[in-house]
């Protein structure tokens, strides 16, 4: 019986001379193949693994759970079988983990081989394996092949977790979570005041996105001029604030930008699947962001009402917690303090957020800020957003008459080509005004003006 | 007034029990009784002559008039006063009250006619026991128009069960004269049956208790039942301020009744007989007047049982699931003889419906009851056997018909252990197949198991070919209170456990009614899924799909005992998956899922998504096709699962 192969501890870094074997994939005397897996060592750093270079017969000299000092010998391989020794013991079936979260995540990624000579994948799972041109055989030795296996052996995000783990866990913020390092405060010719608990978790939340140090901003300026005037009529309370139209047509647009509605994590980018747009209010009562749940699909009227209803909720301080969660987007909105621009922070769980400036009573236009995490998002796809958002904002001006008194009515007003009603058009730019073969005023729809 | 030749000590009794029911209504006029009272005075001596002349090793069933039964039978006055005045000394500690009461023997029960059939097994019992103890049965007038009652005497007579029926035809029920709810006659009710009758009234206890005796010889000796029927008059309103009988009726029978003749006819022993009563009575009212009542920890303990669990390899027995049922009924009828096994269809050779009792009735024939088709009656007999030291089975053909047995579910088997304040227990096992997927049809498919959870102080254990059923059966044997065991029927042929796929793990806890986990053999889960009874083997076939499907990597969890629930292997799970879901062959309203998952939500300590894949909720089909779509199916299941996720 020759040695083929002796495997060492190696050295990953110089803080560890001790590393702790997480697993021990294969049977003392098993034979293994070129390149197998055959040792998962965990540092303080990283947990990795250690492939053989030869076909044979593997030898362990440790365990799992061992702690082994840098350079000790732990695996002979060898060109036959060796003896059945009465100390050879078969690894566990189910891998073990520490309770490490971490720890226990590499540990799946790979697993026994003897036990599972039948991998089983999802169809998603061999979806993605065919897509990518993988073989199935990388996964050889596991038990279950998802497509979340499948995708972190690509290295790639996992799935969207629909309901994150340790949800409860994340959503709660620790009233005792450590402070950045600060300055000490200076021993005279201050007046020091205690940070208040709710100053303390605004920092805490606004620190989770923000202290990546990777946002972006991109801004824009919309053309008030006629919006408030379209949009008086079609509100009971409501009346001089741009807020309901921002919040209406951002809900349906973040449907086409994921990225905004979204959040960095852990396990990769987690992707929203409700859009519940969180309005930043301070009416004097401190600063609470507030949910307006679903608004993509809401309409004006609904938009409104929620927003009464909430303001009224802050008021009376009858906010309900699930007012304050869940919150996939945010807008603030400080165009009552009179303010060209600001730079927002992106909330805890949250991609993006969109500020709201005052209205320049000159130029009758106001600022649309976006800060937006650049790991989930780019710039061109924050432009594009926002561009979007300017462009329907604006759209509403558009539909008044030029001397500016009456209004069409959409079900009245129809195109004279396709007979298809304002009110029915789907696209942001409405009908055009024309002039027509008979001499008559009519209106065209932008479909028939481009001949489609 | 003729002399009459009755004994003095009777009198004494006669005139004791009115003295009571008088301070029951005086104490019920001042607000210290609570609930109320029903009284019989007048109908003194119908006590006297029936439970007054039984042996002390007999027994007595009553019913919501119970009062002079309970003191003619224990002789124990004290104990009923301070029971009604709810104090903690009260023969039921104030649980029971005027309507529900036990003592060496003597039980009543607030249901009109339900006690019938418990107070058969009871007799059965005795018989089974072979003493020569008997017992009786009071019912009123007003019971005659309740079903069991005559499913029960057609048994006791079939059986020969030494049962007296003792019928107190008072005239009215409740505030209904007779002839406005009963047809025909009452004797000849019981003649049909082939039951032996007698009669006499409460005005003549001398014959009264004559013919009392003769009865109650007659049933001691020939292990017989019998039916007597007593003509009474109550002086009093059926309960308090319900009476609207004609006030020169009542005068007229007030002239009839002995107490108040005797009163008049020799005052010097009345008065003296009296004065000794009412000072007895009433120093007992003022010294137990401020008693202590009973603390709610002696009432319901409410003991919390150890949440550790340990798992080990899931067995696999190569049997199927009827020959290990029969085989446990084979080895424990032959250990343990007090065991008993009744059902419809159950003689040899046919063996019931699905074989459990084969061959049981050739080598058990005392012991193994072939019944009418008398869902109450027998499970009322399983109560009454159970009371009395036996531990019987009652099997309900299908499941279906568990409805017919819900009084003596619910207002007996459950009730008897709490209700009497931990003075017996009743420790019946109800046994019925439940499921579809045979093309039964509406009324002989159905998984009626939420009817079935959470009924107070029964277990509802549900058996499914994912374990072995015999040490389930061995724990039930134990088991000193009610159990419901829901069967399946398609599971019966199926084999334990033999059938397994690769790369998951198979292991059960230590529970006395174990958990079957069935998980990835190394990765994480996903998913827990709840299933049992006859779910639980449909999911188990099809967990590769779910997971090749919805790409979910599936824990199932069945569950044997499903009420009370137990919750930490669930809690375990969910704490690692978050999603929940639960399935069932009944339909999801109100059902085992809803509990199932209201269970877990409300206590785990992270939030989980929940769902329940169920039938739809209408009547199954016959037509296979339909039923298939109806019930909970492979391919339903896995879509369900997907929309979901």
């Amino acid at each position: 019986m020759k040695v083929l192969q002796e495997i060492s501890v190696p050295q990953e870094s110089v803080n560890d001379d001790m590393l702790l074997v997480v697993s021990v994939p294969f049977a003392n005397g098993a034979k293994v193949s070129d390149r197998d897996i055959v040792l998962e060592l965990e540092s303080s750093k990283t947990t990795f693994t250690i492939e053989c270079e030869t076909d044979g017969y593997i030898e362990y000299l440790c365990a799992e759970g061992d702690e082994v000092a840098v350079n000790k010998l732990i695996i002979k391989i060898y060109d036959e079988a060796p003896k059945a020794s009465p100390n050879t013991m078969a690894p566990p079936l189910a891998l073990s983990s520490n309770g490490n979260g971490h720890h226990k995540e590499v540990s799946e990624t790979i697993v026994a081989k003897p036990q599972f000579a039948e991998t089983m994948f999802s169809a998603a799972a061999e979806r993605l394996i065919q897509e990518k041109g993988l073989s199935q055989t990388q996964f050889e030795g596991r038990d279950f092949v998802s497509l979340r296996d499948v995708q972190e052996a690509l290295g790639l995000p996992a799935a969207t977790q629909k309901w994150p783990k340790n949800f409860a866990k994340e959503n709660k913020v620790s009233e005792n979570a450590p402070l950045p390092t600060l300055p000490k405060a200076d021993q005279e010719g201050i007046k020091l005041a205690p940070l208040s608990s709710l100053k303390k978790k605004e920092i805490q939340y606004l620190s989770s996105v923000q202290s990546a140090g990777l946002n972006s901003q991109v801004e824009t300026y919309v053309d008030a001029r006629g919006i408030l005037a379209f949009v008086k009529p079609h509100f009971k309370v409501i009346k001089d604030s741009f807020l309901p139209l921002i919040i209406y047509e951002v809900g349906r647009l973040l449907k086409q930008y994921e990225a905004l509605n979204a959040y960095f994590s852990e396990d990769g980018i987690a992707y929203y699947e409700q859009v519940n747009l969180g309005i930043a209010m301070d009416m004097g009562k401190g600063l609470k962001v507030l949910k307006v749940e679903d608004a993509d699909r809401l309409s004006l009227q609904a938009v409104e009402t929620e927003l009464l209803s909430l303001s009224e909720a802050y008021l009376e301080d009858k906010i309900k917690p699930q007012q304050l969660s869940n919150i996939t987007f945010t807008i603030t909105d400080l165009s009552g303090e009179g303010v060209n621009r600001f730079s927002p922070l992106i909330n805890m769980k949250n991609s993006a957020i969109l500020g709201v400036s005052a209205l320049d009573p000159q130029l009758e236009r106001f600022a649309l800020t976006l800060t937006f995490d650049h790991r989930i998002s780019v710039g061109k796809e924050a432009a594009g957003f926002l561009s979007t958002l300017k462009r329907r904002l604006e759209s509403y001006r558009r539909i008044i008459v030029p001397q500016g008194v009456n209004y069409y009515d959409p079900e009245q007003v129809s195109c004279y080509k396709c007979m298809k009603k304002l009110s029915q058009e789907v696209g942001d730019i409405g009908f055009m005004k024309m002039v027509s073969k008979e001499g008559k005023e009519v209106f065209i729809c932008q479909s028939c003006l481009l001949g489609h | 007034m003729q002399k009459t030749s009755i004994n003095h000590k009777i009198i004494k009794q006669a005139l004791l029990i009115r003295k009571v029911e008088q301070t029951f209504l005086d104490l019920f006029s001042q607000g210290k009784l609570n609930g109320t009272v029903h009284t019989c005075v007048g109908q003194e001596f119908s006590a006297l002559a029936f439970a007054g002349q039984l042996k002390r090793s007999d027994f007595v069933f009553s019913n919501h008039r119970c009062h002079g039964h309970y003191i003619a039978f224990t002789r124990d006055f004290k104990g009923l006063m301070a029971e009604l005045m709810g104090k903690a000394k009260g023969t039921c500690g104030g649980v029971g009250s005027s309507q529900h009461l036990c003592r060496n023997n003597f039980y009543s029960n607030g249901i009109q006619g339900g006690i019938v059939p418990v107070a058969a097994g009871y007799a059965l019992a005795n018989k089974l026991q072979g003493n020569d103890n008997i017992g009786l049965v009071y019912i009123g007038d007003g019971t005659l128009g309740e079903g069991v009652l005559y499913e029960t005497m057609n048994i006791a007579s079939k059986w020969s069960i030494p049962l007296l029926i003792v019928c107190e035809n008072n005239f009215y029920a409740q505030s209904t004269p007779q002839d406005v709810n009963l047809a025909g006659d009452i004797c000849q009710r019981a003649e049909a049956f082939g039951i032996k009758t007698y009669r006499a009234d409460t005005w003549d206890p001398e014959n009264l208790m004559a013919e009392a005796k003769n009865a109650i010889n007659y049933v001691r000796e020939s292990f017989k039942p019998a039916f007597f029927l007593v003509e009474t008059y109550r002086l009093n309103a059926h309960s308090k301020g319900d009476d609207d009988r004609d006030e020169a009726e009542v005068e007229d029978y007030r002239k009839r009744d002995f107490l108040i003749r005797f009163e008049k006819e020799s005052p010097e022993y009345y008065q003296k007989y009296q004065s000794s009563i009412d000072q007895e009575v009433d120093t007992y009212v003022a010294e137990i007047l401020d008693a202590p009542e009973l603390q709610l920890e002696e009432y319901y303990p409410n003991v919390r049982q150890g949440q550790n669990t340990n798992w080990s390899p899931l067995p696999m027995v190569k049997k199927r699931m009827v020959e290990r049922l029969n085989t446990f009924f084979k080895d424990t009828m032959a250990a343990e003889p007090n065991t008993v096994f009744m059902g419809e269809d159950v003689l040899s050779p046919y063996g019931g419906a699905f074989k459990v009792a084969r061959d049981l009735s050739d080598r058990f024939a005392e012991r193994v009851f072939s019944t009418p088709i008398s869902e109450a009656a027998i499970t009322g007999i399983g109560n009454g056997l159970a009371l009395n030291g036996m531990k019987p089975y009652v099997e309900i053909m299908f499941g279906d018909f568990v409805t017919l047995a819900m009084d003596q579910i619910v207002n007996h088997a459950s009730k008897f252990h709490h209700m009497f304040l931990h003075q017996v227990n009743c420790p019946v096992v109800v046994r019925t197949p439940m499921g579809g997927r045979r093309g039964y049809g509406p009324t002989h498919s159905q998984t009626l198991d939420k009817f079935l959870i959470g009924i107070d102080n029964v277990k509802t254990i549900a058996l499914s070919p994912l374990l072995d059923p015999y040490p389930v059966l061995e724990a039930i044997q134990r088991e000193e209170h009610p159990v419901i065991l829901i069967e399946n029927k398609v599971d019966y042929g199926k084999r334990i456990a033999t059938q397994r796929h690769p790369n998951f793990t198979y292991e059960l806890d230590d529970a006395r009614y174990p958990i079957v986990r069935i998980k990835p053999a190394a990765s994480a889960t996903d998913i827990t899924l709840v299933a049992y009874g006859g779910m639980a083997e449909l999911t188990h076939q099809i967990l590769p799909q779910i997971f090749r499907e919805t790409d979910q990597k599936p824990e199932l969890i069945v569950l044997s005992q499903i009420s009370p629930l137990p919750l930490q292997a669930l809690l375990d799970s969910v704490a690692k998956t978050q999603q929940l879901i639960v399935l069932e062959e009944g339909s999801p309203s109100g059902g085992v899922g809803g509990e199932i998952i209201a269970s877990v939500v409300e206590n785990s300590k992270v939030p989980i998504r929940a769902k329940r894949i169920a039938a739809l909720p209408v009547p199954i089909p016959s037509v296979k096709s339909l039923e298939g779509e109806v019930l909970p199916s492979p391919d339903r299941i896995i879509a369900e699962i997907q929309q979901w996720t």
